[in-house]
């Protein structure tokens, strides 16, 4: 993405979401600099699971890292489970960025990513490339491939 | 050189802790200062994928801008939307073959623009014997490879002349090809490395003589004065005075000496002090069996010679199968047809087999969705299994488009086997396995009786606990310590020894690493269970030990090390890894008497080869 002047090269990682793969994770957050978990917001189960990761990263991934909270289906409002005030409320307690967003209609995924770069800090004269581990819950649809 | 110029001074005034000024210039010199392309090659093609013979015909061009000097490639703007095809004979050819969406989408995604400072390394392949053309991968900090670029018309020389003049280049030691960007930090690390070493040969011990264990206890120490003393000592060449050095060196090598003492003392390591492994012997790849060779192996009822069958073993496993062979030698390598069984035999088996298969669908198709309300298990299985068929080898032309029937019969396949075996279910990754098997047999019913065959061999990899993946990355790590011990401790030193970035590898069998095409003839060559069970470590040994020098020479850490590996996908040579895993299975047998035991009972050569044959896990290979 193009923020101001500098250009912020994404590189994604996915990791595989089911759980089994757990063990896979320290390795892709570990040199990270900003991670997304990803929640179901028709999901209570995955808010919940959301928690324990974002607990994780606080403990193991790198002290800078800039994390964001996504609560995706947007799309399906109706069938919420999570309310936005309660995942805001957490997400304001635990510094970390929120959004609810689509994956389906794309609504918000531009803009966390805009976000998560605004909160960046910006490398030496050149635009540094940026880690990012995108952790999606197994109950949320998955846009990657489940082993890379 | 303007905006360069303007860049560096720039950077220089940031320096000087003039902020403000300076970024009030930056971006006036911005504003003002034009980009300006100091190199342009017009025909730069990127290979996509190694096994393809297609290449997207692009523009490679050096730019100074005034945030730096930028490597970029990208595709070339041609109207008429052809792709070169290149055979390996150097002819080229037009073809229209691939719709101008699909090839836009796949040039944008192989485009780059890199900062000369974010380059590590590039590997420059001149051709063989003039067949071809030069061909340059660029390697960067971060252990990510861009596509590599061929060059079809002009020479590589005016690209590295050109670098040249931004950054200083230097060709790797080890490997001719691999050209590194020099850091001027780490040229001087090194210079104070031969310092030390002129002093004394404490360093050179360390690191070319490391001991292969059988636990790494011992050489977790080994890698601690690596990691820690001696940077120590580096870092502070100048503050720390001769004395001291050498003093440091002398109590260091004590230590090492007591620790060796000791450990053999104790017995609880097995210390190998150095094993010379015999040269690499030459190995030729074979051309697939043939529907001829198949047959002659046969005996009249259908069923094979079992006289034959090892002959037969031994080619496919040199040369694989070809395509059309492979919808019946599957049936047999996968154990759905047993070897000795006669055409009739199988027949009246297979409509058995058949009516079960039917039977299993039936029972997740019956299914109602009031029942699922209260079958949550089952529910969560369906829906990984929903997701992962809609994912799988999209890209293939079997499995392209919507309501594409073939992925209606992957799903069933694949749902069938939750009922099938419902304590192991469904695991993301046996999807992978699943689609060539589809592919090939064009069947649903004996793709799933092929599928459950193979799980027979691979279901222990996608047990909960995940023991299976960690013991078989346990034991590459020992085969890699064995073959090359200098990349074994580099790992360790760099807290990548618990082998986990090969964990895709050796989950999906390289499913991910190779075209369909090509996995499909690793497969049967792994299959084939020659010439000794766990092949496919020694496949893993050979991958890693051609990229030895990338990752050591770029000095890779964990993260760019597993990018790097990442990035290999689709750029392998499957040929030439088959030829050097079997190279290094040789050089492994040739010295069976001087391994550790642990590494002939992995490959079951050696001693312990004739009681474990018995025991072999290989049960569909029989």
């Amino acid at each position: 993405v193009c923020l101001d002047d500098a250009t912020i090269k994404f590189e994604i990682w996915d990791t595989a979401g089911q759980e089994r793969y757990h063990s896979l994770a320290p390795m892709y957050y570990r040199g990270a600099q900003a991670a997304i978990v990803v929640y179901d917001i028709t999901n209570q189960e995955s808010f919940q699971k959301a928690k324990n990761w974002v607990k994780e990263l606080q403990r193991q991934a790198s002290p800078n890292i800039v994390m964001a909270l996504a609560g995706n289906k947007a799309d399906v409002a109706n069938k919420r489970t999570v309310e936005y005030e309660e995942a805001n409320a957490y997400a304001e307690d635990n510094a970390l960025l929120f959004m609810e967003t689509s994956a389906k209609t794309s609504m918000n995924v531009n803009d966390i990513f805009m976000a998560i770069a605004k909160k960046l800090p910006i490398g030496p004269a050149h635009g540094e490339p940026t880690g990012t581990v995108d952790m999606n819950q197994p109950q949320q649809q998955q846009k990657g491939s489940c082993c890379k | 050189m303007l905006p360069y110029i303007a860049y560096r001074y720039v950077k220089n005034k940031r320096g000087t802790n003039q902020k403000e000024m300076a970024d009030n210039l930056d971006s006036m010199v911005r504003s003002i200062v034009p980009e300006k392309v100091v190199l342009l090659v017009q025909d730069a093609a990127a290979k996509l994928a190694e096994d393809s013979t297609s290449y997207v015909p692009g523009v490679l061009s050096i730019t100074e801008k005034s945030s730096g000097v930028f490597i970029t490639w990208r595709p070339s703007e041609d109207p008429d939307g052809s792709w070169v095809m290149t055979s390996d004979d150097g002819n080229t050819e037009m073809v229209h073959s691939r719709s101008p969406e699909e090839k836009k989408d796949q040039g944008v995604k192989a485009a780059f623009s890199l900062d000369v400072n974010d380059l590590s390394s590039f590997r420059i392949d001149e051709p063989k014997r003039g067949v071809g053309f030069p061909m340059i991968r660029l390697i960067c900090r971060d252990g990510s490879s861009q596509v590599p670029l061929y060059f079809r018309n002009s020479s590589t020389s005016a690209f590295v002349d050109t670098l040249q003049g931004y950054i200083t280049l230097r060709r790797s030691h080890r490997d001719p090809n691999l050209i590194l960007v020099v850091d001027q930090k780490s040229e001087a690390l090194a210079k104070s490395v031969s310092m030390l070493d002129e002093n004394g040969d404490i360093l050179s011990r360390f690191m070319q003589n490391p001991y292969m264990t059988a636990m790494t206890g011992f050489s977790k120490i080994t890698s601690f004065v690596q990691d820690q003393v001696i940077p120590s000592v580096l870092n502070d060449t100048d503050a720390v005075s001769q004395e001291e050095k050498i003093r440091l060196m002398r109590e260091l090598r004590l230590a090492e000496e007591q620790m060796r003492v000791h450990s053999d003392a104790a017995g609880e390591f097995e210390v190998v002090t150095q094993l010379e492994l015999p040269p690499r012997p030459e190995i030729y790849r074979e051309s697939p069996v043939a529907q001829q060779t198949w047959d002659s192996c046969k005996l009249s009822d259908g069923s094979f010679d079992p006289k034959k069958l090892h002959y037969l073993k031994m080619n496919i496993f040199r040369g694989g199968l070809n395509a059309e062979l492979r919808k019946e030698a599957w049936k047999f390598l996968l154990g759905y047809r047993q070897w000795n069984e006669n055409d009739l035999m199988f027949e009246k088996r297979r409509a058995k087999l058949a009516q079960e298969y039917m039977h299993m669908k039936q029972q997740w198709m019956s299914i109602t969705e009031d029942q699922e309300k209260r079958f949550s298990k089952f529910v969560k299985r369906k829906s990984l299994v929903e997701k992962d068929v809609a994912r799988t080898d999209r890209t293939v032309p079997f499995f392209q488009g919507d309501d594409n029937t073939n992925l209606k019969l992957l799903h069933n396949v694949l749902m069938t086997y939750v009922m099938y075996n419902f304590d192991l279910g469904y695991v993301q990754g046996m999807s992978d396995f699943a689609s060539p098997l589809l592919f090939v047999m064009k069947d649903e019913i004996d793709t799933f009786w092929c599928f459950v065959g193979l799980m027979e061999a691979t279901h222990k990899n996608f047990e909960k606990d995940q023991a299976f993946i960690k013991l078989q990355l346990n034991q590459l790590r020992d085969l890699v310590m064995i073959v090359n011990p200098k990349l074994a401790n580099y790992l360790e030193s760099h807290q990548s020894d618990d082998m986990y970035f090969c964990f895709r590898w050796v989950l999906v069998w390289f499913k991910r690493e190779f075209s369909f095409l090509d996995t499909c003839k690793l497969w049967e060559v792994l299959w084939s269970g020659q010439p000794c069970p766990r092949f496919l470590l020694l496949v893993c040994v050979a991958i890693l030990d051609s990229q030895t020098n990338v990752i050591i020479d770029n000095q890779f850490g964990l993260t760019e090390i597993l990018k790097h590996v990442n990035d290999l996908s689709m750029h392998l040579k499957l040929d030439e890894i088959l030829t050097a895993a079997e190279a290094i299975f040789h050089q492994l047998s040739a010295s069976q008497n001087k391994l550790p035991s642990h590494i002939c009972q992995y490959l079951n050569i050696g001693e312990s080869a004739v009681s474990s044959a018995c025991s072999s896990p290989s049960k569909s290979n029989n």
